[in-house]
C-alpha cells in the first residue's frame, strides 16, 4: 500500500487514518493544528507555560473521543471546542492563570525575545482588554479574528449558532475598539 | 449589511493575508474612523501570540504515549456493539436453531434487520430470525428466550470474561 502523503491529506484523511490505527496520522494532525490552537489559548488566558500540557490534554482528548466527532463540522472546529474546555476546567481547578488585570499585562515567556520586544503595544493592549470580555464573546472574537473562522466554524467552535456568533463578534469588536483607543 | 459592516468581515480575510482591499474598501477605510480603528483591532488580533513556540513533535510525541498507556474507552456506540457481540455469542451458545424462533419478519423489522446486518458484518452468517432475535434483545435487555432462559448480562461477566467479548467484538 502507497504511503499517504500526511502533509497533503485532508483532517478528515487523517482522522481516518487514525481510526484505522495509524499512529503517524494523530502525529500529522497534532503538528498540523497545534501551533494555532496554542495561540488560541494563550490569548483565551491559559499561562504559556502551561500551554504545552493543555494541547497534551486536549489532542489527547480528542483522539480518544474521536467516534463522537460527527464530522458534519470540520475537525478544526471540533479540536478547538475541546482545547477551549480543557483550559476551562483547569481555571476551574485552580490550574489557569488568573485573570490579568490592564495595568499589570502578563508578559509571556517567549523563546524569542527580540520578536517579544517588537510586539506593538496595541498587541499587548489587546491582549489584556481580551480578558475583560465576557467568555463567549472573546472566545468568538478569536476565532474569526485570530483563527479566521467564518462563522459557521466558529460558531461550532464555540458552541453557539452562527447568528449568535455574528452578534458576539459585533459586540466584542466594538468593546475592544473603545477598550484600546 | 451597511459598508462599515462588510468591512469588518473583509478585515479578517485581509488581516490573515487570504485577502486584499479593493479600491472601494480602501478609500472607505481612509475615510471612515471607526473603520480605521476596527481595523486596529482586528489587525492585531490576527497577530497576537505570533510569537509563541510550540513544539508540535514534542506534544505529538506525548500525546502518543498517553493514548498508548491509556486504557480502553468504552463509548455508548462500542456498548452497542458489545451488546449485540454477547446476543450473538448467547445464540451461538445455547445452539438455537431457526425453527425455534420466529419464521417472519415483520416488514418493518425487516429493514432494521438488515442495517444491523451492515452495521455488523460479523453477523453476517446468521439468519433473518437469528438477527431478530439479536434486534429485539439489543431493543429490549429484558427480553427472553423461548426456553424462558434469560440472557445473560454484561454485569454477569467477570473482568476476563468482558475483556474477551470486547475483544471478540471489536477484533482488536
Amino acid at each position: 500500500m502507497a504511503a499517504i502523503a500526511f502533509d497533503l491529506s485532508s483532517d478528515d484523511d487523517l482522522v481516518a487514518a487514525w481510526q484505522r490505527g495509524d499512529e503517524l496520522a494523530a502525529s500529522e494532525l497534532v503538528q498540523r493544528h497545534a501551533p494555532a490552537l496554542g495561540r488560541y489559548l494563550v490569548a483565551l488566558g491559559a499561562a504559556t507555560s502551561d500551554v504545552e500540557d493543555i494541547l497534551q490534554d486536549a489532542f489527547f482528548k480528542a483522539f480518544r473521543r474521536v467516534e463522537t466527532w460527527s464530522g458534519d463540522g470540520s475537525f478544526r472546529g471540533w479540536l478547538f471546542r475541546i482545547g477551549a474546555n480543557v483550559l476551562r476546567d483547569r481555571f476551574r481547578g485552580g490550574r489557569g492563570r488568573t485573570v490579568l488585570s490592564l495595568d499589570g499585562h502578563d508578559v509571556a515567556h517567549h523563546d524569542d525575545p527580540a520578536a517579544e520586544l517588537a510586539a506593538s503595544d496595541v498587541e499587548a493592549r489587546l491582549a489584556a482588554a481580551l480578558l475583560r470580555l465576557p467568555p463567549m464573546q472573546r472566545a468568538v472574537f478569536l476565532l474569526r479574528a485570530q483563527q479566521g473562522m467564518d462563522y459557521i466554524e466558529t460558531a461550532r467552535a464555540a458552541g453557539t449558532t452562527p447568528g449568535a456568533a455574528r452578534v458576539h463578534y459585533h459586540h466584542a469588536v466594538r468593546q475592544l475598539k473603545e477598550w484600546i483607543q | 449589511m451597511n459598508q462599515c459592516e462588510r468591512m469588518r468581515d473583509a478585515m479578517v480575510d485581509v488581516a490573515g493575508h487570504r485577502a486584499g482591499w479593493t479600491d472601494q474598501e480602501a478609500a472607505h477605510l481612509a475615510q471612515c474612523e471607526e473603520c480605521r480603528a476596527g481595523w486596529m483591532v482586528i489587525s492585531a488580533a490576527a497577530v497576537i501570540g505570533r510569537t509563541l513556540v510550540i513544539d508540535g513533535s514534542r506534544v505529538a510525541g506525548a500525546v502518543r504515549q498517553r493514548l498508548v498507556s491509556a486504557p480502553a474507552i468504552v463509548t455508548r456506540n462500542r456498548w452497542a456493539r458489545i451488546a449485540v457481540g454477547l446476543a450473538a455469542a448467547t445464540l451461538i451458545s445455547v445452539g438455537l436453531t431457526s425453527d425455534a424462533l420466529v419464521t417472519t419478519a415483520r416488514p418493518d423489522e425487516a429493514g432494521a434487520v438488515g442495517t444491523a446486518a451492515a452495521m455488523f458484518p460479523e453477523l453476517e452468517a446468521l439468519s433473518e430470525p437469528q438477527l431478530e432475535v439479536i434486534l429485539a434483545t439489543v431493543a429490549d435487555p429484558d427480553s427472553v428466550l423461548h426456553d424462558g432462559a434469560a440472557l445473560p448480562r454484561l454485569g454477569d461477566l467477570n473482568d476476563k470474561q468482558l475483556e474477551e467479548l470486547i475483544l471478540s467484538v471489536e477484533g482488536e
